[in-house]
């Protein structure tokens, strides 16, 4: 068991060596037109004191945009290894520390200086105020941004299986009836929806129609309402999207499951027994059909912590997956990079997970090498 | 169905038998054939399909859709980028019409009218629906129902091409990966394990914004979708071809084909590789939903098929931006139909899998 964990583990490794590859290769393809903007920004962002300059030049050195990509990858991966992520082009977030300032009042007129010893600060200096750092650190941003994509994929998880799981062994045991039929259609249709298309008609529906929940974001301060029930009200239809999208191949994934549990000697051994019909199905069958449904559930990682980058984006919650795309598309390197290697991270747990959850609820399954 | 499989199975007439016993077995073959169907495998199969409601209405809602898609264009008076109110300048009496009179050099009266002439790319953006646009047209003044059907052609033929190259590929790696096993399957598999790992919508955006920033030129863009579409799709079926060939290559007429001594070549395209095709046909086109989404998500997105040619996602693309909440509201003609298209195409190609998957399957009983 240790000697198969160490092995998939460095077989993770090795993967993701190829994955991180792959996506350094596509994101400095076009170095140019990405980063052209990207030092735009700065331009834009800085007063014109002559800093700008040097600070692209900085900039090209952290990212090794200023070597050939092979050289540049392994500069990057060098920087990762040593914790160093970067820092983003477009985001930045509270670092959570406050600076000092010292109010000194000369002429009249009151300027706020930072000192960095203090034996330097003049007897003069009066009051003092803190300010809040902002970060523009990849790694503090991923952190302050998944907060509340996790709580929505989580509730939408919750509710995915507390609904998808009953439908799928209903569905199951009255096969080909009509109860099956409509469950098996409604469940094709959540999988066949468009993430977009559902998110707009929810909008037009509940939010501009009926005017039930609000139009967009998390917060609405004339509300009136507290704020964790504004978050909630906010929610709904985020909520709503996600768990209509996903509830149809965990049901039907029980439902096959479910299907060959049934056909399975047991469970023919259970009936001949002569026991009720209710026991066969919920004590022998829904035990045995949840061996692989344990299994998926160490597979959602990645789906948990991800973000649902076009639900956050049609609905304007400011997650990870919104900040994900708007990365994407302009052309932040270091935040794509942290980004994907993070889901690719997850994705790897994830299926080193199941294997061994498997191999953990079955005692049938034994690990290979 | 197992009676057929009985009486495929009977032993051909032995070799030496006098006249009569000959006579007497085709006569009882004929009375058997006279009772019980004799059905091709392909037949069964066809059979089977067709007796689940679920294939059938699937399988009638992608005909119609192809119909829409490729035939509907020829009777649409509109064309895909052709303003449906340019033909004429409209030209309107102002209500409370102002004349004026005068007098030309040769005494003659001369009456002026104002007229309003409008532009006519104003009159036919977003216009409700009428008998002239049956779905009225959208902001830029085009036919919404002609661009629905030039959408519809994009997204099928796309979706199919890129899921033959798939097949294509990932057959052909999954089969020699599979067949040869030892190091090459195990430097196949990790390539397949990272295409496997790398997130697909995130990496899917950042290639196809790649083509944004080489300035590909719209016409050609959809060539490179296909590709790139293709390049991270693959893997997926390589994994369960190879999958299927590990098993199959144990079997007894595979060491039966061993034996007889063909050639590598020869097991494998002509032992091995049809006996996964029921699986790989199930699995492309259950595929192939999967793409029409992502085409349709990357359009939706703004990276996808560009303007001005027509696409489902970019036409639901307008419920976002700055007019989003005006379309959404008042306009859902513009948006609506796209995502009923959608929804039928995918929801069409998941009915016939599914039928297919269980028609192919012997286990099956209905």
């Amino acid at each position: 068991m240790i000697k198969y964990i160490i092995k998939r583990i460095l077989l993770s490794v090795l993967i993701l060596f190829g994955v991180s590859l792959i996506i350094y290769v596509l994101v400095r393809v076009k170095p140019g037109d990405n980063f052209v903007r990207a030092k735009y920004a700065m331009q834009l962002a800085q007063d014109s004191t002559g800093e700008v300059e040097a600070s692209v030049e900085r900039m090209e050195n952290t990212y090794g945009l200023d070597v050939s990509p092979v050289r540049g990858y392994f500069k990057w991966l060098g920087n990762i290894l040593q914790g160093d992520w970067g820092e983003s082009f477009i985001f930045s977030v509270d670092s959570g520390k406050t600076e000092k300032f010292y109010s000194l009042t000369v002429n009249g007129s009151t300027e706020y200086i930072k000192y960095e010893n203090a034996s330097e600060i003049p007897a003069e200096a009066t009051g003092t105020i803190e300010r809040a750092v902002s970060t523009k650190s990849v790694i503090r941003i991923i952190y302050s941004k998944c907060g509340v994509s996790f709580v929505i994929s989580l509730i939408a998880t919750i509710f995915e299986f507390v609904i998808a799981i009953p439908l799928g062994i209903i569905s199951a045991t009255k096969q080909y009836g009509v109860l099956d039929y409509s469950v098996t259609v409604l469940a094709m249709m959540g999988i066949s929806l468009p993430t977009f298309f559902l998110g707009a008609l929810m909008l037009k529906i509940f939010s501009i129609d009926l005017g039930w929940f609000p139009y967009a974001g998390l917060l609405d301060p004339n509300s009136g309402l507290p704020k964790l029930v504004d978050n909630i009200h906010h929610l709904v239809l985020p909520l709503m999207t996600l768990i209509i999208l996903s509830i149809g191949g965990l049901m039907r994934y029980t439902r096959t499951n479910m299907l060959e549990v049934l056909n399975a000697d047991y469970i023919r051994t259970a009936r001949a027994k002569g026991l009720s019909e209710r026991s066969v199905i919920y004590k022998h069958a829904f035990r045995n059909s949840l061996i692989p449904i344990v299994t998926m559930l160490a597979g959602i990682l990645p789906g948990l912590f991800g973000g649902a980058m076009i639900t956050e984006t049609v609905f304007s919650i400011d997650g990870i997956g919104k900040a994900a795309y708007k990365a994407v598309v302009q052309g932040d390197i270091p935040f794509v990079m942290a980004y994907n290697m993070f889901l690719s991270v997850l994705t790897v747990i994830g299926t080193l997970f199941s294997d061994l959850m498997y191999a953990v609820v079955d005692p049938r399954v034994k690990l290979g090498d | 169905m197992e009676k057929d499989k009985r009486f495929n199975e009977l032993p051909s007439e032995p070799e030496t038998v006098n006249e009569e016993t000959v006579l007497e077995e085709t006569a009882e073959e004929e009375s058997l054939a006279d009772r019980v169907k004799v059905m091709s495998p392909g037949r069964l199969v066809l059979k089977r399909f067709f007796r689940s409601k679920l294939s059938v209405v699937g399988l009638t809602m992608l005909l119609a859709l192809f119909l829409f898609s490729f035939v509907g264009p020829f009777f649409s008076p509109f064309g895909e980028t052709q303003n449906a109110g340019a033909s004429k300048w409209v030209t309107s009496k102002i209500p409370h019409d102002m004349v004026t009179t005068d007098k030309d050099e040769n005494g003659n009266n001369i009456t002026y009218h104002l007229l309003e002439v409008s532009d006519p790319y104003q009159v036919s953006s977003k216009t409700k629906p009428d008998s002239k646009n049956w779905l009225g047209t959208d902001q830029y003044g085009y036919d919404i129902l002609t661009r629905l059907m030039y959408g519809g052609r994009v997204s099928l033929s796309l979706s199919f091409i890129v899921i033959f190259a798939e097949m294509l590929l990932g057959t052909v790696i999954g089969s020699i990966s599979g067949y040869f096993g030892g190091w090459v399957d195990q430097i196949i598999m990790r390539i397949v394990d990272i295409f496997n790992c790398l997130p697909g919508l995130p990496i899917l955006l950042l290639a196809a914004s790649l083509l944004d920033g080489w300035g590909i030129p719209p016409r050609q863009k959809i060539y490179w979708l296909m590709l790139i579409l293709t390049v991270f799709g693959w893997s997926g079926i390589a994994r369960l071809v190879r999958g299927q060939i590990l098993s199959l290559r144990e079997q007894e007429y595979m060491i039966a084909a061993e034996a007889t001594g063909i050639s590598v070549r020869h097991k494998i395209f002509r032992h091995l590789i049809p006996n996964v095709m029921p699986q790989l046909i199930v699995q492309a086109t259950l595929g192939l939903g999967g793409i029409i989404l992502y085409e349709a998500t990357l359009s939706y997105l703004g990276l996808g098929i560009p303007f001005p040619y027509a696409a489902w996602g970019t036409m639901i693309n307008s419920t976002s931006g700055a007019s989003g909440r005006d379309i959404l509201q008042n306009y859902p003609n513009l948006w609506v139909p796209a995502g009923i298209l959608i929804v039928m195409a995918v929801l069409g190609f998941n009915f016939v899998g599914d039928g297919l998957r269980d028609a192919f399957d012997p286990k099956m009983k209905r």
